[in-house]
């Protein structure tokens, strides 16, 4: 059987010059002019970025494919490429089926329409025809919770009521291919899990599901293969236990993050900045631990919960601090930058690496904006305690007293 | 959009050629139904941000035609080849305005929707057809009170009404020309904007919107025709009163230039299409 994607020696290239900034008519003009008179112009160097450089994969009917890959690695281009919105420098995609792209939060959603209204048209622009949109709108709009304010502009919906709508019209996308950022996974919890289980029965219906995540939880959880992408190459295509576990190991152990926006937060009020560990220094098990998270809000929110986890490397969550726990609120009030210092006078976690979620969620616990096994963490023995043989597993220490009864 | 066929699903192959001219039309009614869509949308939200709504497509240009009125009637004393002067102005403006408004609002259209064609795809050509679609529909409530205005003139109403369709036809031919080109042109060089807001302020003045062509020496005329829009603008006028100047050669000229625009702008559709993205 022929497969359901077949991409073969693809690559793609930005001209750097071209892409940073917009093109001037002006410019144009005068280095033509230049050109005639024959004075020299002042040529400005073009600098080719291979995005992607020989992709060679092959992805068959009804299977759900994980696609990791580090910041910057060629998986947004990966995708584009097969929602045919770029075309590949060279190469050939054969793709079988209609095609359904899923790459943001709310495509084609107005603000000044009804919940009804977009429902339509952001149906219509993910491929749907009207007729399916009607066949599907009870269904879409059961799925989504916001009965209620179907008939009200989606601009005074809360962030969590837009989202769940705009990711119900996606997820009923009835495509023989989905092409799913992760970014579409949001919400709050509950949610979040319905997401899930929507995506696995579409599969089970025989869909095709490529997905891109950075969180190695889910694509363990939801995907049957795996690819991981490394500076525009295809570096490996294995089973996701083994991919994530090798995608884990090269997440680099920095101390000090900065985050650029990506498809969450662009649509989002309020997005993550930076990121400090600990000052720079080794972390300690069981000594202090300050972690420093820059935001960056375009309108006051309110108050917001903040959320770090610690995860194994395999991507299961162990531990998890939020501010909503403590006394202790964080409020934005005004626009622009803030940063939040958390300090545990000792981190009880036993020595060995770890992968570190953050994520900023609002009072009614959507997510506003996370980052997923941004980094890897090292906690060392205390250098008090000798370096005792353990069972290598990663685990939350707690305080306990133990005593020998009789 | 065709409905999920379960057997045989139809293969696309996507590889590095360039978009063939056939290809972009063919994308264009395999697409149809969005540019509906999307036309749909752009009225819908320009006139839920007005206060009043639906009401202001009829008031905006009854309004107009008594500032109209005002002006042309009481201050100024044009020769109109006999055609009451408010009326002639009042035309001129409304098919003018079909153009220029098109032309400015499909100018932004690919950048406003910028999020859109980087997710999706769809021709991109379909965003300034449906921006002119929406203005399209906004003059048809024009021609409303125009027809108004000629009853109140008490014209006569013969067979010339019909050529009314032809020349908005052609006039609406130079708009998608012009505004599809300007669409792209816009998103490719972000200074051109500026460029395209002086030239339709110049092509009022060279187009017999508010002036008629019979005032031109007999010498120069072509000239005046090489305008696309000055031919089917006669054409529209003489439609509507059956009485004013009206010259067969000069609508050919304009309409040799009218195809001309066309080809040029489809040039241009053609050259920039498929590096759009990458350069946004």
């Amino acid at each position: 059987m022929e497969p359901t994607i077949k991409v073969n020696l693809v690559s793609k290239c930005y001209r750097l010059s071209e892409q940073r900034g917009y093109v001037n008519l002006k410019e144009v003009l005068t280095r033509k002019i230049h050109g005639l008179v024959g004075s020299s112009p002042a040529t400005q160097k073009r600098e080719d970025l291979w995005a992607l450089k020989d992709v060679n994969f092959e992805i068959q009917k009804g299977e759900l494919v994980g696609l990791i890959g580090y910041n910057g690695s060629g998986k947004s281009t990966l995708l584009r490429l097969l929602a045919q919105v770029t075309k590949p420098t060279t190469g050939k995609i054969a793709i079988r089926g209609r095609i359904g792209s899923l790459l943001q939060i709310g495509t084609g959603f107005h603000p000044e329409l009804t919940g009804e209204e977009n429902i339509y048209l952001s149906g219509s622009i993910l491929g749907m025809s009207w007729k399916e949109v009607a066949r599907k709108y009870d269904e879409i709009v059961a799925f989504s919770e916001v009965e209620k304010f179907l008939r009200v502009p989606v601009k005074h919906y809360s962030s969590g009521m837009y989202l769940r709508l705009a990711f119900s019209v996606a997820a009923h996308l009835d495509t023989d291919i989905l092409l799913v950022d992760e970014a579409l996974a949001v919400g709050d919890i509950g949610f979040r899990i319905k997401c899930l289980n929507k995506m696995r029965n579409t599969v089970r219906n025989g869909t095709t599901v490529l997905f891109v995540s950075h969180s190695m939880a889910m694509i363990n959880e939801l995907c049957s293969r795996c690819l991981l992408l490394q500076q525009g190459r295809l570096l490996d295509d294995d089973l996701p236990a083994k991919i994530t576990t090798k995608y884990a190991q090269g997440i680099g152990m920095l101390s000090h993050l900065i985050f650029k926006r990506d498809a969450l937060s662009e649509t989002s009020p309020l997005s993550l900045t930076e990121l400090r560990i600990n000052e720079g220094r080794a972390i300690t098990s069981q000594q202090a631990f300050r972690l420093e998270m820059q935001v960056e809000a375009l309108r006051s929110l309110g108050e917001l919960v903040l959320s770090f986890g610690f995860c194994t490397m395999e991507g299961t969550r162990l531990l998890t601090i939020e501010t909503s726990w403590r006394e202790k609120v964080v409020k934005i009030d005004s626009t622009g930058r803030k940063t939040f210092l958390l300090i545990l006078p000792q981190l009880d976690l036993t020595p060995g690496f770890y992968l570190l979620d953050v994520l900023v969620k609002n009072q009614q616990g959507e997510i506003l904006d996370a980052r997923l096994s941004c980094t890897q963490i090292e906690v060392i023995f205390p250098v008090t305690q000798p370096n005792r043989a353990h069972d290598n597993q990663n685990s939350v220490l707690l305080r306990c007293e133990w005593e020998k009864l009789e | 959009m065709s409905m999920m066929s379960m057997t045989n699903p139809p293969v696309k192959v996507l590889t590095p050629s360039r978009t063939s001219g056939a290809e972009l039309i063919v994308s264009l009614l395999e697409y149809r139904h969005l540019l509906t869509l999307l036309i749909w949308r752009d009225i819908n939200v320009r006139y839920k941000q007005a206060v009043i709504g639906v009401l202001w497509v009829i008031l905006q240009p009854v309004l107009m035609a008594f500032i109209f009125a005002f002006v042309f009637s009481r201050l100024i004393q044009v020769s109109s080849d006999g055609v009451p002067y408010l009326l002639f102005a009042y035309s001129g403006a409304t098919l003018w305005g079909l153009f220029a408004q098109g032309v400015d609002k499909s100018s932004l259209s690919i950048i406003s929707d910028e999020h859109l064609i980087t997710q999706v795809y769809f021709p991109r050509w379909i965003l300034p057809l449906a921006a002119i679609g929406s203005v399209f529909l906004d003059f048809c409530a024009t021609m409303l009170v125009l027809m108004i205005i000629v009853l109140i003139y008490g014209l006569n109403l013969g067979w010339h009404l019909l050529l009314i369709v032809p020349a908005v036809a052609f006039v609406v031919v130079v708009t998608i020309a012009a505004g599809v080109a300007s669409a792209f042109l816009c998103a490719k060089f972000r200074d051109f904007r500026f460029l395209l807001s002086f030239l339709l302020q110049l092509g009022q003045f060279l187009t017999p919107v508010f002036y008629t062509l019979s005032l031109f020496p007999k010498k120069y005329l072509w000239l005046a025709y090489l305008n696309p829009l000055a031919g089917p603008m006669e054409l529209f006028r003489f439609g509507l009163t059956g009485i004013s100047h009206f010259s067969l050669w000069g609508l050919g000229l304009s309409l040799l230039m009218d195809g001309l625009l066309a080809l040029a702008a489809f040039k241009i559709l053609y050259e920039l299409e498929d590096d759009l993205i990458d350069n946004l």
